[in-house]
C-alpha cells in the first residue's frame, strides 16, 4: 500500500496546489471523456455538412493534368484524410470510372494536410482530419486523340463526417469532373512512365475491419426468413417514431414536484435552529419600526423578502458561473461518475452531520453577523438583515439544498434562477406573513428543546445521506477505497471533535489555538489526504462475464415493433464500430 | 466508444435484467439504406442514437439518447420506461 502512496503522492501534491490556486479542480479529474449532451441536436438534422466539386485542369499542349476534387467541410465538422489507419473511421477515398479515356498517374494528395490526433480518446487510435476546405490532387494522363475540352469523368468520393459529439455514418457521393481549362505546367513536371499508372483503386477493406472490433457481441441471426418477412409486415418506414430526448422527460416529470419541493424546504428551513430563534425576534423588530403603522410593518416584511430574494440570486449566479466555468453542460449525472466528487459531496454531508449533532458549532461567527445587520434602521437594514439570514441560514439548509442543487445543476439558467427565487420565497414566506399579521407571532411555538431535537434529528438525515453517496462511491473505488475513505471520515471526526471541544470562546487563548485551531487543522489535513487518495482507487473491472451476460440481437425492419407488440422493453442502439 | 462503459456498469446490467429488457443492436458500420432511413424516423441522422421503447409504447413515446452516454443516463431513461 505504501508504494502506491508513493505513486500518488505527486499528483496528490499537485491537485493540492490546483486547490490553493482555485483551478477548477472538477474539470481536471472530471472524467472528460463524456461530451457535453448540448442541444444541437435536439433539432431534426437536415443540412449536408460536406459539398463536393470537380474538376480536370491540363497542363497546356500536353497530355497531362490534374484532377482535383473539392470538399467545403461546414464549420465543427471534419472529415479523415485519404490515409487514415484502418480500425478506427472511415478514411477518405476517391475512385474514378470510366479507364479507357484516361488513366490517373498518381495518388490523391490533399493541398493542406490533415489535422493529426495522435491518439484520438474516441476511436484509441492516430486520427487525421480535414477542416474547412480542402482539395484532392492526383495526376491524370488522357489517351491519345481524346479531347481534353469535352472530358467528363466520373468520380465516387467516399468518406464520413464526424464532428465533436459524433459521426454521420459513411457516404459516398458520385461527382462528375469536367474540363476546367488550362494550367501552368509545374517546373519539375515529368511525363510518368507507362507502368506508374495507378488505374482505379483496390476496394477499400472496409468490410474486414469490422469483424475484430465489434462492440456489442450480436447474436447471430436465429430468425428464420419467414419470421424475417412476417416483422417488415409490421414495419413501416414512413411512420415516424415517438419519442422524447431524456431531458425532455425529465423536464416534465420532475419539473413541478421540484418546484414545490424546494419551497416547502424554504418554509421548512426556518424550523432549523440557526434560523427559528431569530424569526419572531426579527418581525418583533419589523412592529417595532414600523411603529403602529401595519403598512409600515408589511413594507419592512416586504425589504426583508427582497433581500432574502437578492441573496439566493447571487447565490444562484455563482453557483451557475462556476457551472459555466466548468463547460456548458455540467450535469450532476456526470459528476457523479468522478469519485473526487463524491467523495467531496460524503465528507461535507458527514460534517454538516456532526455539526447539526452538536458536536461543533459554526454558528457562532454567523449570529455575530446576524446581529450586526440589525443595527441599521430603516428598510434598507431589513433588506440587510434578509440578505444576513439567506447566508445564516444556508449551512442549516444541507438536506434541503443538496436535493434542490442536483436538480438545478442539470437545468437551464433561467430554470435555476426560478427554482432558487422560490426557495428564497419559501423561507421569506414565514416573515411575509407574520408582518401582515403581526398577532400571528403570539401563536408561533416558543423556542426551547423542541429546536434541539429538531436539529438533532436532521443530523441523521445528513448522515443518511452520506451514507447513500458512500455507496456510490464503494461503486467506484471498491473496498479498499471505501475502507480508506471511512477510515478518512474517522480522522476527520476526530479532527471537527477537537475543534468543537477546544475551540470554545471561553478557554484560554493558548488551548484554542493549538487544541482548538492548529491541531484540528493538522488532523482533518491528514483526513483530506486520505479522501483524496482512497477516491484515487478503482473498482476492478466487472470482468468479461458481466458483459457477455448481455445479448444484442441483429436488427431487422419491423424487429422492434415485434418486440414491442410483445410487451417488452427495448433497447435499440443506434452504432457502429468506427 | 463510450458503450462498453455503460454496458459494463453493474447498475445498468442489473437494470436491464430486472426489466427483462430486449437489446437490439443496428450495427451502422457499414451504409445500409433501411437502417439509415429508420433512424430518420426519430429525426436523427448522428450515431450514436439509442432508443427506449416502454413496453406499452406508443402509448408512451419512446426515450432517445443521443450521443455518448453515461451509466447515469442510461438508469434514467430505463426509469422513465418502466
Amino acid at each position: 500500500m505504501f508504494a502506491f502512496y508513493r505513486a500518488n503522492r505527486m499528483r496528490v501534491v499537485l491537485w493540492l496546489i490546483l486547490v490553493t490556486f482555485g483551478w477548477p479542480t472538477s474539470r481536471a479529474f472530471c472524467q472528460v471523456d463524456l461530451p457535453d449532451f448540448g442541444n444541437e441536436f435536439a433539432q431534426p438534422q437536415d443540412e449536408d455538412p460536406v459539398t463536393l466539386s470537380a474538376e480536370i485542369k491540363f497542363f497546356k499542349d500536353t497530355r497531362y493534368g490534374l484532377l482535383n476534387v473539392r470538399a467545403a467541410i461546414a464549420e465543427d465538422w471534419h472529415i479523415f484524410s485519404v490515409t487514415q489507419p484502418s480500425g478506427g473511421p472511415i478514411k477518405t477515398v476517391i475512385k474514378v470510372t470510366d479507364p479507357d479515356q484516361f488513366r490517373l498517374t498518381g495518388e490523391f494528395t490533399p493541398d493542406v494536410s490533415p489535422h493529426v490526433v495522435e491518439k484520438d480518446p474516441t476511436f484509441n487510435i492516430r486520427v487525421e482530419e480535414h477542416f474547412g476546405e480542402v482539395v484532392f490532387s492526383a495526376p491524370i494522363e488522357i489517351s491519345e486523340g481524346v479531347d481534353p475540352k469535352g472530358l467528363k469523368l466520373d468520380v465516387n468520393f467516399s468518406f464520413q463526417t464526424c464532428n465533436e459529439r459524433g459521426c454521420l455514418p459513411p457516404s459516398s457521393e458520385k461527382l462528375t469532373a469536367v474540363f476546367a481549362g488550362f494550367t501552368e505546367k509545374p517546373k519539375d513536371f515529368v511525363p510518368p512512365k507507362a507502368a506508374d499508372g495507378v488505374q482505379a483503386q483496390p476496394p477499400t477493406k472496409t468490410k474486414s475491419e469490422e469483424d475484430d472490433s465489434q462492440q456489442h457481441e450480436i447474436v447471430p441471426a436465429t430468425d428464420s426468413a419467414e419470421q424475417i418477412a412476417a416483422m417488415r409486415k409490421l414495419y413501416d418506414p414512413e411512420s415516424k417514431i415517438k419519442y422524447k430526448t431524456l431531458k425532455e422527460s425529465t423536464g416534465a416529470t420532475t419539473f413541478w414536484p421540484a418546484l414545490l419541493g424546494i419551497f416547502v424546504g424554504g418554509i421548512l428551513l426556518n424550523l432549523m435552529p440557526c434560523v427559528f430563534p431569530v424569526l419572531g425576534l426579527k418581525v418583533l423588530g419589523f412592529v417595532e419600526l414600523g411603529g403602529s403603522d401595519a403598512r409600515r410593518v408589511a413594507m419592512h416584511g416586504l425589504a426583508f423578502t427582497l433581500g432574502i430574494v437578492f441573496s439566493m440570486w447571487l447565490l444562484a449566479g455563482t453557483i451557475l458561473a462556476f457551472k459555466f466555468a466548468l463547460g456548458q453542460d455540467v450535469n450532476w449525472g456526470q459528476q457523479m461518475g468522478n469519485p473526487y466528487f463524491v467523495g467531496a459531496i460524503i465528507i461535507l454531508m458527514f460534517v454538516l452531520g456532526l455539526n447539526l449533532a452538536g458536536v461543533f458549532e459554526f454558528g457562532l461567527f454567523m449570529t455575530r453577523l446576524g446581529s450586526a445587520g440589525k443595527k441599521q434602521k430603516g428598510y434598507s437594514g431589513s433588506f440587510f438583515s434578509g440578505v444576513l439570514t439567506t447566508f445564516v441560514a444556508t449551512p442549516c439548509s444541507g438536506p434541503f439544498l443538496g436535493a434542490a442543487m442536483s436538480y438545478t445543476l442539470s437545468q437551464e439558467a433561467a430554470v435555476a434562477m426560478l427554482l432558487f427565487t422560490v426557495f428564497a420565497l419559501g423561507i421569506a414566506l414565514p416573515y411575509l406573513v407574520l408582518s401582515l399579521f403581526p398577532s400571528l407571532i403570539q401563536a408561533l411555538p416558543r423556542p426551547g428543546a423542541w429546536m434541539e431535537t429538531f436539529k438533532q434529528l436532521m443530523a441523521f438525515a445528513m448522515f443518511a445521506t452520506a451514507a447513500f453517496f458512500l455507496k456510490t462511491f464503494a461503486k467506484q473505488t471498491g473496498i479498499d477505497g471505501v475502507s480508506w475513505m471511512v477510515m478518512g471520515l474517522c480522522v476527520i471526526a476526530l479532527a471537527v471533535y477537537l475543534h468543537g471541544h477546544f475551540g470554545l470562546p471561553h478557554l484560554s487563548n493558548s488551548k484554542r489555538y493549538i487544541w482548538g485551531t492548529f491541531v484540528p487543522l493538522a488532523i482533518g489535513g491528514a483526513g483530506f489526504w486520505m479522501y483524496l487518495d482512497s477516491a484515487a482507487y478503482r473498482a476492478p473491472d466487472g470482468g468479461a462475464d458481466q458483459i457477455a451476460g448481455l445479448t444484442w440481437e441483429k436488427w431487422y425492419p419491423g424487429k422492434v415493433e415485434q418486440r414491442v407488440s410483445e410487451k417488452k422493453i427495448v433497447w435499440v442502439d443506434y452504432t457502429a464500430d468506427w | 466508444m463510450n458503450e462498453k462503459r455503460v454496458f459494463s456498469d453493474q447498475q445498468v446490467l442489473d437494470r436491464l435484467r430486472e426489466l427483462g429488457v430486449c437489446l437490439i443492436a443496428v450495427d451502422m458500420t457499414t451504409v445500409n439504406e433501411e437502417m439509415t432511413k429508420d433512424l430518420s424516423r426519430a429525426d436523427r441522422k448522428i450515431i450514436p442514437v439509442n432508443l427506449i421503447y416502454p413496453a406499452d409504447y406508443p402509448a408512451r413515446p419512446a426515450i432517445l439518447l443521443e450521443e455518448l452516454i453515461s451509466p447515469q443516463d442510461a438508469l434514467d431513461a430505463l426509469s422513465r420506461v418502466e
